[in-house]
């Protein structure tokens, strides 16, 4: 029951973009990818979903080789959110939604019961149950990202990568998203989530990916991780590390040059 | 859920399909009943049924499988490129078509061996397809595909004008343009025999492909990951358009804006999703088509204009008033 990346090497258009990373996913687990702009966060989810083919290393789901799996089968197991919030036809939310259910639908046929099912609790996890019968044309930025995100959340994988879901969302849904991904874990899933946001990234994941041009810089406990010194290293910033009534705060105060 | 805010589009949704299916069938039956002879729908045996099954009976078959051919590929096309404005000529198909069949008038073998027209443009449709298969590779980029597309219709028009400019007489010119115009009228069943087998098995390749499209809207990552083959589809789009689109080219000349048009009117009442717009243009392509053909033998029953003429002067400032709609309605 796991989701494995071992020691991957991965090129786009001839640049190594990712050097000798790992990553396991085991249930319960809500591992947050962090790391400066281009440090190979998306390319590390992308190749994880497989939808990359790495040069060098493995990904295996349940110990076999991903490219083994049949589409659908992985499109069973592991839901992948990517960052770019494409929606192309303003298509009814609803029925954006609905698309998370194609590698569970057989070749011919409607959406059975479980699959509606299973697109009404993920539009009410995210919150959008109000909005099914509007075109995805006609929500906010911020909605849209609830409705791409209740999409992935209907697949009902085993497996969720998200590259920056919460970009966007205001506190309150960023929080209900978090709070969700924890009732995904509890329920023995597995999740892994592309942050930018350290403050979330230190309160809500188990576990934290530190990425630096393209390797792994560090991998943990929050707590462990997010240390003055190795967000110096790595991100060029001073921050203050703490918490507010036992709840962690990280706070970038500036730039060391 | 808030029920007011869903019930809005449903009703259309639910109603769709059976109007455009009737639509389909009155239009097809109109098209058997006019035409410029003043015969309507004949009791018995005669003249009248002579003109029914050899002259319309053809022409109205023609022009259903060709509307639905051309309806159902834009919507496929469209869906792909995820771009409205995509048209089934995008990937060279019908310009290799138009120019095999001008080649077979230009040489004179049209006059000699019958069905030299429909054949040759069979040919350039095949040959077009190989051609845009072998520039872009097998694995083709959405980009690399389109480019290769216009490279290769670009050419085959280069040759067709090249054709009409060394046409060995006036007449040939003038039948040349006139076949590019594109028409139904005087096919026989003969043609109909030839081009129906590759449309109908272009369109029922072109119709599995209606998940695919759905799923390509979230993008092609989202749509990957959602268990779509985006190669394998590409295959299969290719050859289904190629079928369609070729035969269709092959045996009427180039009928325009249909591909275009009608899945652009269409989306609204599909509720925008791709997968349902596929059916959907198939029977408003075939409306369109069988339409304008019956309009065209009632408006003008003797001055020959010809079918693509016509959609094209239907079709454009249909397309005008739908880009003055689609300003005003959508953010800048």
């Amino acid at each position: 029951m796991t989701l494995a990346i071992h020691r991957v090497t991965v090129a786009l258009a001839g640049r190594t973009v990712l050097q000798d990373a790992s990553l396991t996913l085991a249930p319960g687990a809500i591992v947050g990818i962090i790391g400066p702009n281009g440090a190979g966060k998306s390319t590390l989810l992308r190749t994880a979903a497989g939808l990359l083919a790495p040069r060098q290393g493995t990904v295996t789901l349940d110990g076999r080789p991903l490219a083994d799996w049949e589409r659908r089968a992985v499109g069973r197991a592991i839901a992948f959110l990517p960052q770019e919030r494409t929606v192309d036809w303003p298509m009814r939310v609803d029925a954006v939604v609905a698309l998370g259910r194609l590698p569970h639908r057989g070749p011919a046929g409607g959406m059975a019961e479980a699959d509606r099912e299973a697109v009404a609790m993920a539009m009410r996890a995210t919150d959008i149950a109000h909005l099914a019968g509007r075109s995805v044309g006609a929500v906010s930025g911020g909605e849209r990202a609830r409705v791409l995100l209740a999409r992935a959340l209907a697949q009902d994988a085993r497996f969720l990568l998200a590259d920056e879901p919460t970009a966007g969302l205001d506190p309150a849904h960023q929080l209900a998203f978090f709070a969700h991904l924890g009732r995904l874990a509890g329920a023995g899933r597995s999740v892994a989530v592309a942050l930018h946001d350290l403050g979330l990234a230190a309160r809500f994941c188990t576990h934290l990916l530190l990425l630096h041009k393209g390797r792994c810089a560090a991998f943990g406990p929050p707590s462990e991780v997010l240390v003055p010194e190795t967000l110096e290293a790595c991100y060029g910033i001073r921050a203050r590390v703490g918490d507010i009534d036992g709840v962690p705060v990280v706070l970038p105060i500036e730039i060391v040059t | 859920m808030t029920r007011n805010e869903t019930v809005a589009t449903e009703p259309t949704a639910r109603f769709l399909f059976p109007v455009l299916a009737i639509g389909v069938v009155a239009i097809f039956a109109a098209s058997l009943a006019i035409g410029p002879s003043g015969l309507g729908l004949p009791a018995g045996q005669g003249a009248a049924w002579l003109v029914l099954v050899e002259i319309r009976l053809p022409r109205a078959i023609l022009g259903l499988l060709i509307g639905a051919g051309l309806g159902l590929s834009g919507a496929v096309l469209q869906g792909y490129l995820r771009n409205p404005l995509a048209e089934p000529g995008l990937i060279g198909v019908s310009g290799g078509a138009s120019l095999g069949a001008v080649l077979a008038l230009h040489t004179g073998l049209s006059a000699t061996v019958p069905l030299a027209l429909p054949l040759g443009g069979l040919a350039g449709a095949g040959i077009a397809t190989l051609g845009v298969l072998l520039l872009a590779g097998p694995q083709t980029g959405t980009l690399t595909l389109i480019l290769a597309g216009i490279a290769i219709s670009t050419v085959a028009t280069a040759l067709t004008t090249l054709a009409l400019n060394l046409a060995p007489n006036p007449f040939a010119a003038v039948e040349i343009v006139f076949w590019l115009m594109g028409s139904l009228t005087d096919r026989s069943l003969a043609h109909v025999w030839l081009a129906a087998p590759f449309i109908l098995a272009g369109m029922g390749l072109l119709l599995t492909l209606g998940r695919a499209v759905d799923a390509l809207t979230l993008g092609e990552d989202a749509a990957a990951n959602l268990g779509l083959d985006l190669s394998r589809m590409r295959m299969i789009m290719i050859a289904g358009l190629a079928l369609t689109v070729g035969a269709s080219a092959a045996v009427a000349g180039t009928i325009a804006f249909v591909g275009l048009i009608v899945p652009h009117v269409l989306r609204p009442l599909v509720a925008a999703q791709p997968g349902r717009l596929l059916p959907a243009s198939l029977l408003g392509g075939a409306i369109l088509v069988l339409g304008a053909d019956t309009l065209l033998r009632v408006i003008a029953p003797l001055a020959d204009v010809k079918l693509g003429v016509v959609t094209a002067l239907v079709g454009a400032p249909f397309f005008l008033w739908l880009v003055v709609k689609t300003r005003s309605t959508l953010p800048r």
